[in-house]
């Protein structure tokens, strides 16, 4: 009997998912439809479900505003599980579902395979991922509004280059972004007179960190260039400290608030080139507007994005808004254009300028670097007692 | 430095060597390979997360509520699916399938309740550090070298001297002639299940204040524990640690000492040569034909 | 002898049916103006040639692998691999790339013979993951590593397949040679031989079977099988990475074959069917697709432990020697 239930209930959803083929666009008139591709269960959970949250606090604000030209924000989201297979097959459902745009993905193997069906079908697309590789590819569809790190990372370099540092290691992962991130630092850091002197590689999944520590600290570096992301970053922070490695750290981007609260006071020390900070409490933000979107956020949510990929899908849909409005339509193609031409936008990050022709929204950042378990400026950092200390040794 | 990469790989070999102790019970006790085993660990490092620091429970105590919750979950394995799907006398191969279905409700269940966010565990001890040979340790990685010899000392004298130990030692060897003797040999599988499960979860709580809690710590743990199992002789309750540690030191070192890169290829490459060329590993476990 | 021919009859309909069916989906699709579930269609048939060729080497010769996304990768990699660096046309590179996954699932296969079930498993997975870190870090970066390599789509005599409805076509054709192929071979000798493995080592043995030999010929067709639906993934996608090639891509194809039902043509089909179908109609719980995905897939397990095609021949029977009791009534 039981056999004979699930028997049915099986044949019922397949007919289900059968029917879901029958489906196609339901284009309407009143709908904008923005489409959310993001890993949402696995490894980058934690940047996909942020992002996913923002776009949904950016659509309430939009719609409770009237909406964008007057239409109603609708959200679909996928998880693409961030990998570059799931992620073809969620890029094709979204077209047919008719969405007028993409936010996402955080992931850029994902945005590697999918880009190419973005791209046919005409649909601007906005990439929450801060790899360089998706937009070397040529898309005229495909923009960013967060950071790309190859405009960022000329300044950490710069930055070595004038503390007088001779001597970096670096610890990189294994995905796109990562590896992007150690050629770009090699080859700055090469041009700047500056040795790299050893590259050490881990592979997802592993914890234990030791033999990596131990040759970076063996190769006599002065500051470790960490390419990570997620749960590594405090992981690689703390058994650095741990085995006595006291110098500078980059990561290649943020190190989240997360990462500084599992790390604790290993992460002093630890610089990066970034736009914006996440924050474990509102009170600890100063910036108006962040602080603004903070709130929303955590009415919607009962929690503060953890992830500054939640920052990065906030700001693509103020972009996107601000392309359709300035195109006047919601029409794909004018859309992408529109965003072509947009400049002093605000956003999380600052200003937005899309005059460059690169299709990307950034160019200025700061660096940031913690001291006392707290977020600073580097500016604001020099002549503090560890600044002193560390900078001493170069 | 050389110390320290020693004890590092002391940690994790003898986390290797919980898992692999896990998967050498099942095997003994109902010819199974468990592929949730893994993904225990990382409930058993949410649940000690839960108990110690959202419940804020002393530390000891979390462990042994984990260690507890970890058993019952284990034993209900067995008895709710696993039996039932050997009882029916399918191909083995559709045993492994539960697991692995299992291993994908574990992961998504422990997102959908937790949330996918790091967390961190407060210090456990009031010191940070213990200087051994000049050398600063963190405690929380002796504490968990120190624990796993103990578990696996209890669990030898547990299975060859006590007589709750040889009633699953016998039942394991042969159902038929352990019920002839009074013995209930289904209880008994159980209750190996119910351990392997608490050995993965406490190994996940003493991981947690090392590297903090994120949903996918147990998987690569999980997958290189076979290895560990292989190398010791899977089956064995003395070579899964044996072939854990070992598996550990020899992939720091060769991180340390030769190439990080392929720090990983080396934990499969033994695997491999082991099975080729000496599958009744180290102890020489012939459990090779189930 | 009427009732017979009558059979062959509703056979030739059924078939011709099925064939009409097929060609027609994308045109009634194409209609709806879906390409989603075209592309969706081109991957079930992908899977489905991977699944018949793990099936090949579990279902009829008895020898489980959990590794064979090495042989997807091979076959993925080795393709495009091949068509970048030496301009190869890319129909001959899947199929160069296929034999090469064919011959290292011999290599593989030769010392693996000897191991059972959960050793020889081990084994598969240790290759998989040694072929994966392999192409993350390859040497000189030929493979691009964790950036992966773009390619072209397939092109059969100066024609592009450019559309997935292409695709579709190319795929049915493919896919109905690789089932044809595989259903003369395990009803040859060789597949008798497997059988025979698969049913007792020893007594095949002790009859003269030379078991390495056939058990290391079935590592090779299955190898070959899922090297082919690689490279097919490869062309389809036009992007492959190596996050696609992990132990989750082993796992759903066993995942797929044993849902099926093994050791048959249609398991393998019903199973890459069922399986897809149910992970794409998931889709909408966003999160929770993959948990929802895991609870029916222990379900299933514990309900039906044979695979679907287990329950519909049950079903089917029971239909048969009712409708037969019935006959038999009316003619006492």
């Amino acid at each position: 009997m039981k056999r004979k239930m699930l028997l049915v209930s099986l044949a019922i959803l397949l007919i289900a998912s059968v029917s879901l083929f029958a489906n196609g666009s339901s284009e309407s008139s009143d709908t904008y439809v923005i489409g959310v591709p993001q890993p949402l269960t696995g490894t980058n959970a934690q940047p996909g479900a942020c992002a996913l949250n923002a776009v949904k606090v950016a659509a309430k604000q939009f719609n409770d505003a009237g909406g964008i030209l007057g239409k109603t924000v609708e959200i679909i989201s996928y998880d693409d599980q961030g990998s570059p297979e799931e992620s073809v097959r969620v890029a094709q459902r979204l077209v047919s579902d008719g969405v007028d745009a993409i936010i996402g993905s955080c992931i850029s193997s994902a945005v590697l395979s999918a880009g190419q069906i973005y791209e046919n079908n005409q649909i601007p697309t906005f990439g929450t991922g801060t790899s360089p590789t998706w937009m070397a590819q040529g898309w005229e569809y495909l923009f960013r509004a967060c950071q790309n790190n190859d405009f960022a990372l000329p300044l950490v370099v710069d930055k070595l280059t004038e503390l007088g540092v001779e001597r970096v290691a670096i610890f990189a992962g294994q995905d796109d972004a990562a590896v992007a991130g150690v050629n770009t630092f090699t080859e700055l850091a090469n041009q700047a007179g500056i040795t790299v002197t050893t590259t050490e590689y881990y592979v997802e999944g592993n914890t234990d960190f030791s033999g990596q520590v131990a040759r970076i600290i063996n190769s006599n570096a002065q500051v470790v260039f960490i390419s990570t992301f997620g749960p590594t970053q405090p992981l690689i922070a703390r058994q650095l400290r741990q085995f006595g490695f006291n110098g500078l750290c980059f990561t290649k981007d943020i190190y989240q608030v997360d990462a500084l609260q599992v790390a604790g006071a290993a992460s002093n020390g630890i610089a990066f080139a970034y736009p914006y900070l996440t924050y474990a409490s509102i009170d600890d933000c100063k910036d108006p507007f962040i602080k603004q979107f903070l709130e929303a956020y955590y009415e919607m949510f009962g929690e503060l994005p953890v992830s500054d990929c939640a920052y990065r899908a906030y700001d693509s849909m103020l972009v996107l808004k601000a392309a359709v409005e300035a195109a006047g339509t919601t029409e794909k193609t004018a859309v992408a254009e529109a965003v072509n031409t947009l400049s002093g936008v605000q956003t999380l990050a600052g200003m937005q300028d899309f005059t460059y022709g690169d299709r990307e929204g950034l160019h200025s950042f700061n660096i940031f670097v913690i001291d006392n378990e707290q977020y600073i400026t580097f500016d604001e950092w020099v002549g503090s007692p560890l600044y002193n200390e560390i900078v001493s040794q170069y | 430095m050389l110390f320290q990469v020693i004890v590092s790989g002391f940690v994790i070999g003898c986390v290797y060597g919980l898992i692999a102790l896990g998967y050498s019970l099942i095997y003994k006790a109902s010819g199974l390979m468990n592929f949730a085993q893994g993904d225990v660990l990382t409930l058993g490092c949410f649940l000690g997360y839960t108990f110690y620091t959202l419940l804020g429970l002393p530390y000891w105590l979390s462990l042994i509520i984990t260690a507890a919750i970890a058993f019952f979950f284990g034993m209900g394995e067995e008895r709710f699916i696993i039996r039932k799907l050997q009882n029916k006398n399918v191909l083995t191969v559709y045993v492994v399938l539960a697991t692995i279905s299992i291993q994908y409700i574990l992961q998504n269940s422990i997102q959908a309740i937790w949330g996918p966010n790091m967390l961190s565990y407060p210090r456990v001890f009031p010191w940070n550090n213990v200087t051994i040979f000049g050398v600063n340790i963190q405690t929380e990685s002796v504490f968990c070298i120190i624990m796993s010899f103990i578990l696996m000392m209890l669990l030898q004298v547990f299975m060859n001297h006590t007589k709750f130990g040889t009633a699953m030692r016998a039942s394991a060897l042969d159902a038929k002639a352990a019920k002839a003797c009074g013995i209930n040999p289904s209880f008994a599988t159980g209750v190996t299940w119910g351990i392997a499960a608490a050995l993965a979860a406490t190994a996940g709580i003493l991981l947690g204040p090392i590297y903090g809690v994120f949903i996918m710590l147990g998987q690569t743990i999980g997958r290189k524990g076979f290895a560990a199992a292989i190398m010791g002789g899977y089956g064995n309750v003395i070579g899964a640690i044996v072939g854990g540690v070992l598996l550990g030191l020899i992939e720091t070192m060769s991180a340390a000492y030769w190439s990080s890169t392929y720090k990983d290829m080396i934990a499969y490459g033994l695997l491999l040569i082991f099975l080729y060329v000496k599958p009744t590993g180290i102890f020489n476990e012939k459990a090779l034909n189930r | 002898m009427k009732s017979l021919a009558k059979k062959q009859n509703n056979k030739l309909i059924t078939s011709i049916a099925v064939a009409a069916i097929l060609l027609l989906l994308p045109i009634i699709l194409s209609v709806t103006g879906n390409s989603y579930s075209i592309l969706v269609l081109g991957f079930i048939i992908i899977y489905i040639i991977a699944v018949s060729g793990l099936d090949v080497n579990f279902g009829y010769c008895g020898q489980i692998s959990m590794g064979h996304a090495a042989y997807y990768c091979i076959g993925a990699y080795g393709s495009v691999m091949l068509h970048h660096y030496f301009g190869i046309p890319v129909i001959i590179t899947m199929i160069l790339a296929s034999i090469l996954a064919a011959v290292l699932g011999a290599i593989v296969a030769f010392p693996a013979s000897k191991l059972v079930f959960h050793f020889l498993s081990l084994s598969t997975i240790a290759f998989a993951e040694i072929v994966y870190t392999l192409v993350l870090n390859s040497p000189g970066k030929i493979t691009g590593n964790a950036v992966g390599m773009f390619t072209d789509p397939i092109n059969i005599f100066g024609y592009t397949l450019r559309s997935n409805t292409a695709f579709y076509y190319f795929g049915l054709v493919v896919c109905a040679v690789f089932l044809l192929v595989k259903w003369f071979l395990v009803k040859s000798k060789i597949g008798r031989a497997w059988i025979a493995i698969r049913e007792n080592e020893d007594a095949a043995e002790g009859m003269g079977v030379n078991v390495v030999k056939y058990k290391v010929m079935a590592f090779a067709f299955s190898a070959f099988y899922t090297g082919f639906a690689g490279a097919m993934y490869a062309h389809l996608v036009n992007y492959i990475g190596p996050d696609t090639f992990t132990m989750k891509q082993s796992v759903m194809f066993i995942t797929m074959m044993l849902f099926g039902g093994t050791g048959s043509i249609l398991g393998p089909i019903i199973g890459s069917m069922f399986i897809l179908l149910m992970t794409e109609s998931l889709r909408v719980l966003e999160q929770y697709q993959m948990l929802v995905f895991g609870v029916i897939l222990l379900a299933v397990v514990l309900a039906f432990p044979g695979g679907i095609l287990g329950v519909v021949k049950d079903v089917i029977k029971k239909i048969k020697l009712k409708k037969g009791g019935v006959k038999n009534v009316v003619r006492n």
